[in-house]
């Protein structure tokens, strides 16, 4: 287990790594040089014509200069590349300021908001999911509300949850889990239902279980290992619209770096956001393998 | 009842769409003056048209008479008017007519989704023919390719994107919503063209003589139609709901063009104006149950 886990652990590093070289190979494909994109980033470029020549072959030389964007596009790919196997994510196009502390208390904000709404998609979808396991009436309302609330743009949910006033971390939570929340109900009553028609449900009520021991011990301890991709997914899906409720309830965050820096062409903030993301996907694939393996004798077995 | 009520749905968005001229612009259907009546008339329009108008002179006009780009309403500017006999959804923060803005913004809408589940459809049957046809590496490395592109958190990649490749606008959204669908779409149909491939049928047909590509077009392919048909109405309907978050964020559709998700930033902006964001939150809500709610027929 120990080998699976520094396995996922490098995994994990490597993808955000590469993330971090491809964004910066996709802000070659960008109109203009690089140096010309940083110096415009940094909202200093007057604008292009004879009278301002030498004033813009001064800040765009300077930009030049102080982001390390001379060469040829293969030679700034590669020493992003170099610089990232470094930890150094270099300093941002905009304002010069280092790129991983802007990152880190934007991370940590969105974390606050998006580790709840993932804890409370997890217990308010495994719990939903349970109570309507049974086929039948309840089933098919579990199931109603659950196609509404994955249907519902989480930005409008947001603008209702703003005007309901109170914590903005909360309800941005709260909102944030809706859609997840149906989306794992409906699995684990699926899963349960199944597990309730199988032999498995029947020796366990032959043993004398009663309905809750045979749903709660037995049904979703068969549930965990198919929830364990659900959960990885659900976590990207949060890391990605985590921005919208930050927009919503004016909160700081990672969506909020996210869309200043897509504003004003940052590339070294986007190329970390694309790191971020890319290495906290396959941390969340990594974490959910890992889990499914711990709950699943089967899987560990197998490996 | 639940795919009627999808499919009635679906009719009624995709033929305001289509008809979104018809149903609420400033261009008279019909219009008698001097004489002559014209269908669809070129000339003045909206107030200038009804000013010039004597009483012999008539105009048939669309069921909400306002387009959505004006941002005056008898000369006058009214923004951010609560819903009255003038503008039954009121107006947005520059006097723009909601309801003409809502009906043209499913067209918008409506595009995107089209647009992504085509694109994404289109790449995915590439990719999984592809990997089914050459096999070994290739089926190898595209199955890996699937799994990193399809794992990207869609929204948080389309901002990255267009703010590194400096892409603004309705065709790269389209694109970028597209790819890790299509993605997606691709593992699905690959592995339903494999599983085709290996079928007793599709054993009888080789036998019979039938050569590889024949047996893909003609024998696997319909067989992972129904998963494609499945997952393009899930891609639509992510798309619904991603230009409603993007166009949110202010990175989906530029201005002025109408848009569900620009109402919803407009009723965040402007302290909830209601009648900026309920009708646009019920029509994107609507549009990706339907799509949902078919999808789920399907599968």
């Amino acid at each position: 287990m120990t080998r699976t886990i520094l396995t996922r652990l490098a995994a994990a590093a490597l993808a955000a790594w590469a993330a971090y070289v491809l964004a910066w190979a996709l802000a070659e494909a960008a109109p203009g040089p690089a140096a010309e994109r940083a110096a415009r980033a940094g909202g200093v470029l007057p604008p292009d014509d004879a009278g301002t020549a030498p004033v813009r072959a001064a800040l765009i030389a300077r930009a030049e200069a102080r982001f390390d964007l001379g060469g040829g596009a293969a030679a700034r790919i590669a020493r992003a590349g170099a610089r990232a196997a470094r930890l150094d994510l270099g300093a941002s196009w905009r304002d010069g300021e280092d790129v991983a502390a802007r990152l880190g208390p934007a991370v940590a904000a969105s974390a606050a908001i998006a580790v709840p709404a993932l804890v409370l998609a997890l217990l308010v979808g495994a719990g939903l999911g349970a109570t309507a396991a049974p086929r039948g009436r309840r089933a098919r309302a579990v199931d109603a509300v659950a196609a509404l609330a994955v249907a519902t743009p989480p930005a409008w949910l947001a603008i209702l949850g703003a005007d309901a006033g109170g914590d903005g971390r909360l309800a941005a939570a709260l909102v944030l889990a809706a859609a997840p929340a149906a989306v794992i109900a409906v699995h684990v009553r699926a899963a349960l239902a199944d597990f309730l028609a199988s032999p498995a449900a029947l020796a366990a009520r032959a043993r004398g279980a009663g309905g809750g021991r045979v749903l709660a011990v037995h049904g979703l301890r068969l549930a965990l290992p198919g929830l364990a991709p659900l959960a990885a997914s659900t976590a990207a899906y949060l890391l990605g619209t985590v921005a919208v409720v930050e927009r919503a309830f004016a909160l700081p965050g990672l969506g909020r770096v996210a869309l200043d820096a897509a504003a004003a062409g940052d590339v070294p903030v986007l190329a970390a956001v694309a790191a971020i993301a890319g290495g906290a996907v396959a941390l969340f694939t990594g974490a959910a393998d890992v889990a499914a393996r711990l709950a699943d004798p089967r899987l560990r077995e197998a490996a | 009842m639940r795919r009627r009520a999808a499919v009635a749905v679906l009719a009624v968005a995709a033929g305001v769409a289509l008809c979104a001229d018809l149903v609420a612009g400033d261009r008279p259907l019909v219009l008698h003056r001097g004489g002559a009546t014209d269908v669809w008339p070129d000339g003045p329009r909206g107030d200038a048209l009804r000013a010039v108008l004597t009483a012999d002179d008539w105009a048939l006009w669309p069921p909400i008479a306002r387009d959505p780009t004006a941002v005056r309403a008898a000369g006058a500017v009214a923004p951010l008017a609560p819903p009255s006999r003038g503008h039954l959804l009121g107006t947005d923060d520059r006097g723009r007519d909601v309801a003409a803005r809502l009906v043209h913004g499913a067209r918008t809408s409506l595009a995107i989704a089209a647009g992504a589940a085509a694109a994404a459809t289109a790449l995915a049957l590439g990719l999984a023919l592809l990997a089914v046809r050459a096999g070994g590496a290739v089926d190898a490395a595209v199955r890996v390719a699937c799994d990193v592109v399809a794992a990207a958190p869609p929204l948080l990649t389309v901002i990255a994107v267009q703010g590194l490749v400096g892409a603004r606008g309705l065709v790269p959204v389209i694109a970028l919503l597209a790819i890790p669908r299509g993605a997606d779409t691709a593992r699905l149909a690959r592995a339903g063209l494999r599983a085709a491939l290996a079928a007793p049928w599709t054993e009888a047909a080789r036998a019979a003589g039938a050569g590889r590509g024949r047996l893909l077009v003609r024998h696997a392919l319909p067989h992972a139609a129904p998963a494609l048909a499945t997952a393009a109405a899930v891609t639509a309907a992510t798309a619904v709901l991603a230009e409603a978050a993007l166009t949110f964020l202010g990175v989906g559709a530029a201005p002025p063009t109408p848009s569900w998700g620009e109402l919803l930033a407009q009723a965040t902006a402007h302290d909830l104006g209601w009648w900026l964001a309920l009708p646009a939150g019920i029509a994107i809500t609507a549009v990706a149950w339907a799509l949902l709610a078919l999808a789920r027929r399907d599968a």
